[in-house]
């Protein structure tokens, strides 16, 4: 049942995504999800939740084995994922949370098909429109900084916090 | 305190039977250890003694109490794990804290009653530590510490010393027998290490494959086997086996023979033979390493000739492993002193027939209890 589960997310990004852009764009229109950014998340996640789920597996594979312990201390089930196992993979939800994040912030393809020009459109595919700009391509400069420099501050930040988590990870190893 | 009564307990996983219809009884105050090899469903009665695991079927009561379905923290019972698990992200002090979660007490009560037990196992100047800055054998004085603060009725341990040097091991095991008869809990303690088992248990109950084969106290154990399984399990080096059957050759002899020996059987053990009524011809026969003599020279009758295979030297004794001619079969030797003879030696080994113990061939089980 659980590898079943696994293997049925691993087999979702057996198709390369931009395979099903055709047939998703033609479902967002029939479901009015073209152009906005719910339809947009949706189609982020099929790529990032197999991703992310698999990444995350290993690293709570890893985890010590304290379930056993937090069952005599008076946690429940419930209460150890939530009280000591998440606290203790707090370094392995920074990482996929940043991944993810970075993985939508740069997304082009789908963003280029399915909301360039409306109020949804994202970072990448509105850079793209700055291209044929040839009286001003400081605007695609400007632009192109602005976009680096979110994913800078967002990888700065939640570095520092992965180093620090990390070292208390070593320690309690 | 309290006193454990196993019934009928019953543990399956999917098709796989973990335990299968375990009966005993751990007595108030008592230091029983659970003895087997790994997958022998010791840890897994261990568990559902503590109320990790919920047994399949059967009943298990504490002081008369069922608490069959009774989840852990109810049960108070406090459990040390393989290699003192503790919380990786928390300090020893919080680690200790998390045993105290569940009473309702003040800040400073915690804190009085964590500093006691910090006392009571010298582990004051680690109590700011992580788990992992600390070596082995500070993080199973911790992981102590945390067992014991809860003053619980029963008091687990899995394997704890598994993880831990000789002498270190060494150490703490007397350490948590003195404790342990110190605060008069009643001890559940899982090994398979049989010295361990030796050294600490009021009683050892031996298993194998999720049966339990013996229960009784070490001495017993180790002088009257029940079966061929306890008879090699327990003892370093293994007691030695021979296939073979038995001869009756007139009212007062009986002879225990195969291809190489021929064994006259002590007056004491034929009339125990046949207090039993179990006289059958075919038997195995058992002797511990250090109940035979071993000469230089080649076979005679009555002992197992070969060739030196293997010496350990001990320093006390040495074990001498002789692979005998016949099918290239081994036993072990145990002779004081250093071993004088080199490998490949011709020597003799004669079992001391009044140490040898006797066997069903087919069931293994012992025709002298």
């Amino acid at each position: 049942m659980k590898t079943g589960l696994l293997m049925a997310i691993l087999l979702s990004v057996l198709l390369p995504p931009v395979s099903v852009i055709i047939p998703f764009f033609i479902i967002y229109n029939r479901l009015g999800l073209s152009g906005t950014l719910l339809g947009l998340i949706i189609v982020t996640l099929t790529t990032t939740i197999p991703f992310v789920t698999w990444m995350m597996l290993g690293y709570f594979r890893n985890l010590p084995k304290i379930e056993a312990l937090a069952r005599i201390d008076g946690y429940s089930r419930v209460g150890t994922f939530v009280r000591i196992v998440i606290p203790l993979a707090k370094t392995g939800i920074v990482v996929g949370a940043l991944i993810s994040f970075l993985f939508a912030w740069n997304e082009y393809t789908f963003a280029q098909v399915l909301v360039t020009g409306t109020p949804a459109a994202t970072i990448p595919p509105a850079i793209s429109g700055f291209f044929f700009q040839v009286p001003h391509p400081q605007h695609l400069a400007a632009a192109l900084i602005y976009s680096v420099l979110v994913s800078f501050i967002a990888i700065y930040f939640l570095q520092r916090h992965i180093t620090k988590l990390n070292i208390v990870e070593v320690l309690g190893g | 305190m309290a006193e454990i009564v196993l019934k009928n307990i019953c543990k399956e996983y999917g098709k796989k039977t973990a335990v299968s219809d375990l009966n005993l009884e751990v007595k108030d105050k008592e230091l029983v250890v659970f003895l087997g090899p790994s997958g022998c469903g010791k840890t897994t009665t261990l568990n559902m003694i503590a109320g990790i695991d919920e047994p399949t079927s059967g009943k298990l009561f504490f002081d008369g109490e069922d608490v069959t379905s009774l989840p852990a923290h109810v049960r108070n019972v406090a459990m040390v794990f393989q290699s003192a698990t503790l919380y990786p992200h928390l300090t020893s002090y919080e680690n200790i804290r998390m045993s105290l979660r569940i009473m309702r007490l003040g800040k400073e009560e915690k804190d009085k009653k964590i500093k006691e037990v910090a006392n009571l196992l010298s582990i004051n100047e680690f109590l700011n530590r992580f788990p992992g800055q600390l070596s082995g054998g500070e993080r199973q004085r911790v992981a102590t510490a945390k067992a014991i603060i809860r003053n619980p009725r029963v008091f687990l341990m899995d394997e704890p010393l598994s993880g831990l040097d000789a002498a270190l091991r060494e150490s703490l095991r007397g350490e948590l027998v003195l404790l342990q008869k110190r605060l008069g809990v009643t001890m559940v303690f899982v090994t398979h290490d049989q010295v361990e088992a030796m050294t600490l248990g009021d009683r050892i109950v031996v298993m194998n494959h999720g049966v339990l084969q013996q229960m009784g106290p070490p001495d017993d154990i180790y002088n009257h086997p029940v079966n061929t399984f306890v008879a090699s399990f327990v003892g370093t080096p293994p007691m030695n086996l021979f296939e073979g059957r038995l001869e009756r050759i007139s009212a007062q002899t009986m002879l225990f023979k195969n291809e190489i020996l021929n064994i006259e059987l002590p007056r004491k053990l034929i009339d125990k033979l046949e207090g039993s009524g179990r006289t059958q011809k075919e038997a195995i026969l058992g002797c511990r390493p250090q109940d035979l003599t071993l000469r230089f020279g080649p076979s005679l009758d009555r002992s197992v000739g070969g060739r030196v295979y293997n010496i350990e030297k001990l320093g006390k004794e040495s074990v001498v492993t002789i692979e005998y001619a016949a099918n290239q079969q081994k036993i072990k030797v145990l002779v004081p002193g250093i071993f004088q003879g080199g490998l490949e030696q011709s020597v003799a080994a004669v079992p001391q027939p009044e140490h040898v113990f006797l066997f069903d061939r087919q069931t293994g089980a012992s025709l002298v209890r």
